[in-house]
């Protein structure tokens, strides 16, 4: 009885609201549709900055992959080997490789999206230069073979950054520096002629120098600034994380449309003017304004009161001082309002601090040059010397694509590891057929057959011959958190150990059949290879679990990719960027 | 005039005017809503401009499970409580016995329901959510001890506190109306 007599009051609020009304100002609306708009408006900006990063990122490994191309053709002159058959025995011995590896490669950079990027970036490539550079060009080259180990390094680590690297935009300080001075000492010098193998300490030289394709700094700031201008508001988060209140059947059923309902909301406007209420404001009647409004509000006048005619008073009453610590509770709320703020600021740094577990998927691509290639002069005729000579030699394009997993070791530093399906393809120009012993078979000539005595080669008319090397690659890096934001740029280091597949030869001619070669006993490629690995990681968090990152790299064979027993060596060196799509777990 | 159906529809791909007409159709009766829950118009109209924006921008994910007025207050409720929930933790716990309830329950027929707000948002604060969960939106005090993040017992309290503040001012208004008579409109 008692519950039902306290519900009394209860339903007597309510059933006088129940068809209450007040009208509000116009303002209201205006307001409303202001912050669609902007919420519209701000929805194209998101896409348009994502479309903007996608074409700059675009550019900027197509340039790189130009320049490398660029460069590798500019290194490798295409001439006739089997009439320079006198310089070629002097290059036979590793000096005379030096002095003449400007003749004897094959143009490389015969694929098309190679030579057409080399006209685009000649003309930016002069344009990086300085005075000062081709003043260094015309000591070096009245020098000859440089000796000196340290600037054989700095030739070697900025000869291998693609021009179109000279006038992009760097994150840090640093960066800065090291384009600055790549731009001075860049130039057009074959790697070959630097005469010294590179080794680890050289390495951290190209760390230091190595410019990577960074996007620009307004843009990254924009999308900081408008992941931080368009929250969830703590508010709404709060909101998200609640159930909805149920007082009947048909309130119980709006619960899940309401969740919805808060889920889509970004505005936090009316979270700094609800604030307002902070505000220790005695409520009287309303305003003359709102007093009218309230006039012209559609509520049945027949039920208005003569004690309305009061004004309210809406000062604590004294009687209820003791009890009500609404003051106190005021200066407290807005102390404890404070510290949730900080609270909540630390919480969100801390999301971004605490990517300790990932996996990505990724793919690169890129151009190799070969370094420290030789031709062994036990080499058995002059035939097979050209023939090693330019494969050997080989430049071209590299890809590769794979997944790999990383954790976070400590504040700064993380470990990677993964999987990779490389290639590496080249292409060169052969003079002579491979024939079989009775002639009717006709194949490209390479190491992997030639060596073979069933094998005779036949000269011929030139013709293209590609050159493709397929590996397993399994990396395992350290790396470096320069930056630890929703932007973050990373520092890697390390080794891959490079498993090898098989070697395809494709002549470009009907007549003449592709080659394959495996691994194995037989194969004169070494199975495991060993890469050093140094390159640079941007990345940026999209929401909570995912980062998208762009990787510039290096990767250096540590040993020749053919076995010892072979008369040939080469070591390839390649520098990729890398599109990587990382997936968080915790 | 345009059909439910058909405003949630327009609403849904973005029509300015079926938004207007949505936001004409039930802006007064949310406005009252949000007077409840605010201390002042200026902050009620916040409470309102955020909660239709919220309302247009997740009417995509109305399934017309319930009525569409129904949905709309549940989202005025949860922006209003929203601004406040940081606010909240902090109710004083009052037992029930200090209400000092009068003897006799007081009636507020005859009183506008604009004078009704004004004492609800006389209130302390809490009292003034609780009371509105419970008296008039009907919610459970076990309920509105989740969604609060509040104990049952602080939302007893609460409520038992806001009740005997209203009933203490009805009782003074109607003595006031018994010495003074009918007051000049």
């Amino acid at each position: 009885m008692n519950d039902m007599e306290s519900r009394k009051f209860e339903d007597a609020f309510k059933d006088a609201f129940q068809e209450a009304e007040v009208n509000p100002s116009d303002n209201v609306w205006t307001n409303v549709e202001l912050d669609l708009e902007k919420a519209n408006g701000g929805k194209m900006k998101r896409r348009l900055l994502f479309y903007q990063l996608l074409a700059a990122a675009s550019v900027a490994f197509a340039m790189s992959v130009a320049g490398v191309g660029y460069f590798v053709v500019s290194q490798n002159p295409t001439h006739d080997v089997i009439a320079s058959s006198d310089q070629h025995d002097a290059a036979v011995s590793p000096r005379g490789n030096e002095t003449n590896s400007s003749e004897a490669q094959s143009p490389v950079g015969s694929s098309s999206p190679a030579k057409e990027a080399q006209q685009s970036i000649a003309s930016s490539h002069q344009d990086a230069t300085d005075n000062q550079a081709s003043g260094q060009e015309n000591e070096l080259e009245k020098a000859g073979v440089v000796t000196d180990k340290s600037t054989a390094s700095n030739k070697i680590a900025s000869s291998e950054k693609p021009a179109g690297q000279a006038t992009e935009v760097s994150t840090t300080d640093k960066n800065t520096r090291t384009v600055k001075e790549s731009n001075a000492n860049t130039k057009k010098r074959p790697i070959q002629n630097a005469g010294v193998s590179e080794q680890s300490g050289d390495r951290d030289a190209r760390v230091a120098q190595q410019v990577p394709p960074v996007q620009t700094t307004p843009n990254e700031n924009s999308l900081a600034t408008n992941d931080a201008s368009n929250p969830a508001s703590p508010v709404d988060t709060n909101t998200r994380t609640n159930d909805p209140l149920q007082a009947n059947n048909d309130v119980k059923n709006a619960r899940s449309d309401s969740y919805a309902a808060q889920q889509g909301s970004t505005s936090s406007s009316a979270s700094s003017s609800v604030a307002k209420s902070n505000e220790n404001q005695v409520v009287g009647l309303p305003a003359n304004d709102d007093q009218q409004s309230l006039a012209d509000a559609s509520y049945p006048v027949s039920k208005l009161a003569a004690r309305v005619g009061r004004p309210a008073s809406f000062a604590a009453d004294n009687s209820t001082a003791e009890i009500d610590p609404f003051k106190k509770m005021m200066i407290d709320l807005e102390r404890r309002e404070k510290e949730l703020q900080n609270e909540e600021k630390k919480e969100k740094d801390s999301k971004i601090d605490a990517e300790k577990l990932w996996t990505s998927v990724g793919f690169a691509a890129g151009g190799f040059s070969t370094v420290n290639s030789s031709v062994s002069s036990s080499a058995t005729s002059l035939a097979f010397n050209n023939v090693a000579d330019q494969q050997a030699k080989a430049s071209g394009v590299a890809y590769s694509v794979g997944v790999s997993v990383g954790t976070k070791i400590s504040e700064r530093w993380v470990l990677q590891g993964g999987v990779n399906y490389m290639t590496q393809a080249s292409d060169y120009t052969a003079h002579a057929l491979g024939a079989s012993s009775d002639f009717k078979t006709f194949s490209a000539p390479s190491v992997n057959n030639i060596s073979s005595a069933d094998n005779t080669l036949v000269p011929s008319a030139s013709y293209n011959v590609n050159n493709n090397a397929q590996f397993v690659s399994i990396p395992v890096q350290a790396g470096y958190l320069l930056v630890n934001k929703k932007f973050g740029i990373q520092l890697n280091g390390g080794v891959s150990t490079d498993l090898f597949i098989q070697n395809t030869i494709t002549p470009d001619s009907d007549k003449l059949e592709k080659t394959t070669q495996g691994r194995g006993e037989d194969s004169p490629y070494r199975t495991v290879n060993f890469s050093g690995l140094v390159g640079s990681e941007f990345s940026y968090r999209l929401g909570t679990r995912y980062r998208l990152a762009l990787n510039p790299g290096l990767r250096y064979s540590l040993n020749s990719i053919y076995k010892s027993d072979q008369p040939i060596e080469a070591m390839p060196l390649t520098f990729d960027v890398g599109l990587k799509f990382r997936y968080i777990f915790r | 005039m345009l059909q439910e159906n058909e405003l949630i529809e327009g609403c849904r791909k973005g029509d300015r005017a079926s938004q207007k007409a949505l936001y004409d159709r039930y802006c007064r009766k949310m406005m009252v809503v949000c007077l409840r829950y605010s201390k002042s118009t200026a902050e009620a109209e916040d409470v309102l401009q955020e909660g239709f924006v919220k309302v247009f921008q997740g009417i995509g994910g109305f399934r017309g499970e319930s009525k569409l007025e129904t949905w709309i207050t549940r989202i005025m409720v949860n922006t209003a409580l929203n601004a406040k929930r940081k606010k909240l933790y902090l109710f004083p716990m009052v037992d029930i016995e200090e209400t000092n309830l009068p003897e006799e329950e007081v009636s507020i027929s005859g009183i506008h329901f604009t004078q009704l707000l004004e004492m609800i948002q006389a209130l302390p604060q809490g009292c003034q959510i609780v009371f509105n969960l419970f008296a008039i939106e009907g919610f459970s005090h076990k309920e509105i001890a989740e969604q609060l993040g509040i104990s049952e017992g602080t939302s007893k309290s609460q409520f038992a506190r806001a009740k005997s503040l209203l009933q203490q001012r009805l009782l003074k208004e109607s003595t006031y109306y018994e010495r003074y008579g009918e007051s000049k409109i």
